[in-house]
């Protein structure tokens, strides 16, 4: 008789997800692949050592500025969804939901499975970030905690809206790329009710004085930033719950 | 002797196309296949308006410089035969020196179209990059391409056919038609030989700008397992080599041109070199060397944040790209 | 006994594309085939059983519930799907121990029921540390099916299962269905191979262009066919002699013996099937076989679709 009549393993379908995530994440190629980044991270900023004088505020820039405002943004919102539309894609979504699990806790499961993806470059990266950072003397440990909170919070955020995206369109990446010049470029940039829910607004003021502090961790932006990211999940489970999708295809739903 | 019922299969023993046709063939199916979105429609249109933007410029300075122009008129209507007086002060020296002031305006209009260039190729590569080579990968239809009457060089010349020609809307052809569309509207003949210079500097930095870009597109393209991916590491690609130039040249300025963008705005400014039509202008034209003075509180041309940018190490830079470019592509497009 | 699935006027569009079109028929406990040509509608009818799709009209009954959005059924369903791709990063236990847990087993539990699934499926265990990518057409085939078996279910439905496998893999994935089968589990199973199935398979429902052809066992779709073919196939041990008979009566208008095999070609079927019982009477030859070219399965569903 069936395993699965009673007694159903709580979560179950994001634990399987998140497993086989974890394996693929895993591989001697993937583990190289991270070491490598997190290595060429640190010795790039270490150049910064040649400019002595200027070392803080040039990193103060090229993190603040250019990797957590520019990079994760967009390599989030074109990596995030990639986890749910390869799956329909290539139709292994197929094993999934024949299943006795409900749509919603398969979509989480495909989001933190995406945050884990993400979070392994991007984590990666920001080992020999913040490593570069502690060596040159530009980073404190309170703006360590703050720099590491802050990406997580970013990554997750910008990997649930990708989610969201996906969840209504396989151009993903592109429209994710538009979301990030109109909402977090445009909108963001200038006071209106939209700002708010501009991740890169909040993001900005937590690294503010980055290198000259303990850095800012305020819990309202946190919060900010944490709301956007439910509402993308939120978004993207009623949408994936109630859509039908062609499998082995890249047609929408 | 052959005969109209005979339904046997029968090998075509007509004359074959020639190369290049077939290349084209390969080009043709790969614009439909790169157009057929809405989106890329818009920017390309985006894209082709500066045309009109250069054109509309060139076509103003052209009417104020006209004895007898309708717009003279219409500013004389607006603020009296004063205005007429100062503006034809100002253009009066146009007249005497038209190899500052035409082939400046031009100079100076193209040089700024190359800063809207690399962000407009960024969008639209992006919103086709998958359909060139990562899509034929990923499908396999490569080993189809590969089983025809063509070799892998065709294959790659059909390719970059269709990124080239896509990237000269965004770079060449705003040049040659503003040129074109301004120098007919133009109240002398004369400007079409003092802009001459300017078209062909124009041309030469779109040139290597679509040529370089086209060989990036194909790389990345082909890099890609699978079409999604294609995008990403297009955007992605561009974002990272910009925030490792910008830590490299730290080292050393010359490593800025790891970001092939860096190296063509480099590149762009030892083309058009805007130091020297600034020091030229102040010192042939005296009301500019006047005005110059005033807005730069005395300080020389070379203490302005412009230069004349370089020409042999972003080129460099950019032959590199493109040389491995076509050994990685060629490779990945293989029969084996 | 109480059919498995029962299907009361059954339709399923996409937009305006056709998938199923007003169709009823029932499937009983057992092994059962569903065939039809490329774009028959398969696909579509395993999709709704398994509850992916929702029918348009009609009804569709899976152990007397509906499957859609049901979670308790699906929990006694296993599904191999046509396609091939499977996740080339993960070795099979990996795989088969994430899916067990997405089906809600208890985590400690899953590799028991990973391995035992792979042992069913016949998967050799030299193969198991190594990745999936690296796997044979076959040898995927078999992890697919090891998934779909994994939780002991009361019915797996298996989309063309056969595709890519050789002879001797079919022929073996034969005899894994018929386990199940010993087993108590039920088994639906897809394929345009129809020679195969005939085999294997204690019923059948035959679709074309989105409608049921015939469904029921064997037996029944013989039944339905009411013309003979001149054409007969005989398995005997003396097929020369056979004939000879056969031709001195003058019942022959040829024949071809090979090894052990006799094709032979009457002048009147139905009058030669009426004298069957004394046909061979003065004749020292053992007949191990007889075949009536009309009848048999691929020949009817050949008659049906055209």
């Amino acid at each position: 008789m069936s395993h699965l009549t009673s007694n159903k393993a709580r979560l179950g379908a994001i634990k399987g997800v998140l497993f086989m995530r974890i394996q693929e994440l895993t591989t001697p190629a993937a583990l190289s692949r991270n070491a490598i980044v997190a290595v060429a991270s640190f010795l790039l900023l270490m150049l910064l050592r040649l400019d002595v004088d200027n070392a803080a505020s040039r990193y103060q820039g090229l993190v603040a500025g250019l990797f957590v405002l520019k990079f994760l943004p967009i390599f989030c919102l074109t990596k995030g969804g990639e986890t749910l539309r390869s799956e329909l894609k290539e139709g292994t979504i197929e094993y999934l939901w024949v299943r006795p699990a409900s749509k919603v806790e398969l979509y989480l499961g495909f989001m933190l499975s995406g945050f884990l993806g993400t979070f392994s470059i991007v984590g990666s990266a920001l080992v020999g970030i913040s490593l570069a950072g502690l060596a040159l003397g530009a980073l404190g440990g309170g703006a360590f905690l703050s720099l590491w909170l802050t990406v997580v919070v970013v990554v997750a955020s910008f990997t649930a809206i990708s989610g969201a995206i996906s969840s209504f369109s396989s151009k993903f990446v592109v429209l994710g790329i538009f979301y990030y010049s109109f909402v977090e470029l445009g909108l963001g940039a200038i006071p209106n009710g939209v700002q708010r829910l501009a991740v890169s607004f909040h993001a900005k003021t937590l690294l503010n004085g980055l290198t000259s502090g303990d850095g800012n961790l305020e819990l309202n932006s946190f919060a900010w930033i944490l709301a956007t990211g439910l509402i993308g999940i939120v978004l993207g489970a009623a949408i994936f719950s109630q859509s039908r999708y062609v499998v082995g295809s890249e047609k929408e739903a | 002797m052959k005969h109209a019922w005979n339904a046997q299969y029968r090998r075509w023993e007509g004359k074959s196309v020639g190369v290049w046709q077939r290349r084209l063939s390969i080009a043709r199916y790969g614009l439909r296949l790169c157009l057929s979105g809405k989106i890329i429609k818009i920017f390309l249109v985006l894209a082709f308006a500066q045309t009109f933007l250069l054109g509309g410029v060139f076509f103003l300075f052209g009417q104020l410089v006209a004895p007898e122009s309708a717009l003279l008129t219409w500013l004389e209507g607006l603020g009296g035969q004063e205005i007429i007086k100062i503006i034809s002060a100002l253009t009066s020296w146009a007249l005497l020196y038209p190899e500052i002031c035409v082939d400046g305006i031009y100079r100076v209009m193209y040089y700024l179209l190359t800063f809207s260039g690399p962000f407009l190729s960024m969008i639209i590569v992006a919103l086709f990059v998958h359909r060139l080579i990562a899509n034929d990968l990923a499908s396999n239809a490569i080993v189809i391409y590969n089983s025809k009457a063509l070799t892998r060089w065709d294959y790659l010349i059909g390719k970059f056919i269709v990124v080239s020609t896509i990237l000269s809307v965004v770079w060449i052809l705003p040049v040659i038609t503003s040129w074109v569309l301004s120098n007919f509207l133009s109240p002398d003949w004369s400007f079409f030989y003092h802009s001459f210079p300017s078209l062909l500097r124009g041309l030469t930095v779109g040139l290597v700008a679509v040529f370089s870009l086209s060989c990036l597109a194909l790389l990345v393209s082909s890099f890609a397992r699978k079409t999604g991916a294609a995008v990403a590491y297009w955007i992605l690609g561009w974002i990272s080599l910009g925030i490792v130039a910008s830590v490299a040249s730290v080292a050393h300025p010359a490593l800025d041109y790891i970001s092939p963008i860096q190296a063509i705005y480099a590149f762009s400014g030892g083309v058009f070199k805007m130091l020297d039509l600034v020091t030229d202008a102040q010192n042939m034209l005296p009301f500019f060397g006047g005005f110059f003075n005033r807005v730069s509180a005395g300080n020389e041309p070379s203490d302005l944040p412009i230069s004349n940018g370089e020409v042999f190490l972003p080129l460099l830079s950019l032959s590199l790209y493109c040389i491995i470019s076509i050994v990685v592509v060629s490779r990945r497009v293989r029969s084996s | 006994m109480k059919p498995i699935i029962q299907a009361q006027e059954l339709s399923c569009f996409y937009g305006i594309v056709l998938g199923l079109n007003n169709v009823s028929f029932e499937v009983p406990a057992g092994i059962t085939g569903l065939v039809g040509p490329n774009g028959a509608g398969k696909s579509t009818l395993i999709k709704l059983i398994t509850g992916q799709l929702a029918p348009s009209s009609g009804t569709l009954r899976v152990f007397g519930e509906s499957p859609r959005n049901n979670p308790k059924l699906l929990g006694h369903l296993g599904y191999c799907p046509e396609r091939e791709q499977l996740p080339k990063d993960l070795r099979p236990v990996d795989w088969l121990r994430a899916l067990a847990s997405v089906s809600g087993t208890p985590w400690g539990e899953t590799k028991v029921l990973a391995t035992k699934a792979l042992d069913r499926a016949r998967l050799g265990q030299e193969h198991w540390k190594k990745r999936i990518g690296t796997y044979s057409k076959g040898m995927k085939q078999r992890v697919k099916l090891a998934q779909a078996i994994m939780h002991d279910p009361k019915l797996v439905v298996l989309d063309e299962p056969m595709n890519g496998l050789d002879p001797m893999g079919r022929s073996e994935f034969g005899e894994i269905l018929k386990e199940l089968h010993q087993g108590g589990t039920s088994v639906l199973v897809s394929s345009h191979i129809l020679h195969e199935l005939e085999f294997l398979c204690s019923g059948f429902v035959m679709l074309n262009w989105g409608r049921v052809l015939a469904s029921g066992s064997q037996i029944d779709i013989r039944k339905t066919v009411v013309e003979w073919s001149d054409e007969i196939s005989i398995r005997c041990s003396q097929p020369s002699e056979l004939a000879a008979h056969l031709q001195a009566q003058g019942l022959l208008r040829g024949f071809l013996a090979d090894g052990q095999d006799l094709t032979i070609w009457v002048n009147e079927p139905e009058n030669f099937l009426a004298q069957w019982p004394t046909l061979f009477a003065g004749c020292d030859c053992q007949i191990f076989e007889v075949r009536n070219k009309n009848q048999a399965l691929s020949s009817i569903f050949e008659r049906m679709t055209r």
